[in-house]
């Protein structure tokens, strides 16, 4: 079979496993601050926990069997250091500001999530419970999302710093 | 399986179950082929990528448009298939909603709002490089950075929840 679709149905399907799994818990991975703050409830917070060991044991059975792709990558700090894992749309030379734009994403993301009532994964949950704003917000995200990649690639080819 | 909706999960099982999944979903790149007609040998497998809500929306976005308006170079990922992931999610998260019958149409914030909240979360989330769920997974690979960014996350929604109580909720 030509593989090449495989991926995608690969994703479906953990997305279904995740999505069904938020929906049964009510996971967010931004609410547990907001609760914290908000209702001195660590309830929610918990989830985070349980999701970073959770990926930890996952990515160690992975390594152990051989499961990722550049075996040279898995404890990333073991192998890379300080680097950071490419993805951002800002490019950078300097690890500092890379660093610190990145940073400065998160806080606009976590600030701006706590706004709109969840994070992404709880907005797509609320959505298909039938969430009428929650559709709009992933309308937003999605048109949002290869227009912030564009902007950057064209103000910003090759990197600043 | 339990009866319908007789079963609840609470949130840190579900973030075990969803770290696990996202995790493991990383060997997925192992069925890739390494290149494609048309497209030149590409890198397989960007690091920490089985699970993400905004890099895998790009991808599905980009894929589109790719088909359709062959203008840009998107990710080499979203050149070969979709990822499928957001549907994935709606998909799980409505099964398991109408199952415990939560479904019902209601609307909580005004959809102007919600909208620009959206893409606002969208833009914050391609200077970051990840979504909140992808920063977990990073932090999973033990990447330094993903931890100060889970701490900025948090910094973010600690101030966001302060000005609601200074406001006064609603």
């Amino acid at each position: 079979m030509d593989s090449v679709w495989f991926w995608s149905l690969i994703t479906l399907v953990v997305g279904f496993i995740v999505g069904y799994a938020a929906q049964k818990s009510g996971f967010c991975s931004v609410g547990g601050w907001r609760d914290l703050v908000l209702m001195r409830d660590t309830y929610l917070l918990k989830g985070i926990g349980g999701f970073l060991i959770g990926g930890v044991i996952g990515y160690t059975i992975l390594s152990l069997t051989g499961g990722i792709y550049f075996s040279s990558q898995f404890p990333w700090f073991y192998f890379k250091q300080w680097a950071m894992i490419p993805g951002s749309v800002f490019t950078y030379k300097n690890l500092w500001v890379g660093w610190t734009i990145a940073a400065l994403g998160g806080l606009g993301m976590g600030f701006f999530s706590v706004l709109a009532g969840g994070c992404p994964l709880r907005n797509a949950t609320m959505a298909a419970e039938g969430n009428k704003s929650s559709w709009w917000y992933l309308l937003g995200f999605a048109l949002m999302a290869p227009v912030v990649v564009y902007l950057f690639t064209l103000i910003n080819p090759l990197g600043w710093f | 399986m339990a009866k319908a909706g007789a079963f609840k999960l609470k949130p840190w099982q579900a973030g075990l179950i969803i770290g696990l999944v996202a995790s493991i979903a990383q060997a997925g790149y192992y069925l890739l082929p390494t290149a494609v007609a048309g497209v030149a040998k590409y890198k397989v497998s960007p690091p920490a990528y089985g699970f993400c809500m905004f890099c895998h929306v790009r991808d599905t976005v980009n894929w589109v448009v790719q088909n359709f308006v062959p203008t840009v170079t998107p990710a080499p990922i979203s050149i070969i298939a979709p990822t499928l992931t957001i549907f994935g999610v709606l998909l799980g998260a409505f099964v398991a909603a109408k199952r415990n019958k939560q479904f019902a149409w209601r609307q909580t914030i005004h959809p102007g709002k919600a909208f620009v909240w959206g893409a606002a979360v969208s833009f914050c989330a391609g200077l970051l490089g990840a979504c909140t769920l992808r920063i977990i997974v990073r932090a999973a690979y033990l990447e330094p950075f993903a931890y100060v960014g889970i701490g900025a996350i948090g910094v973010g929604a600690i101030i966001a929840s302060m000005a609601f109580l200074k406001r006064g909720l609603g």
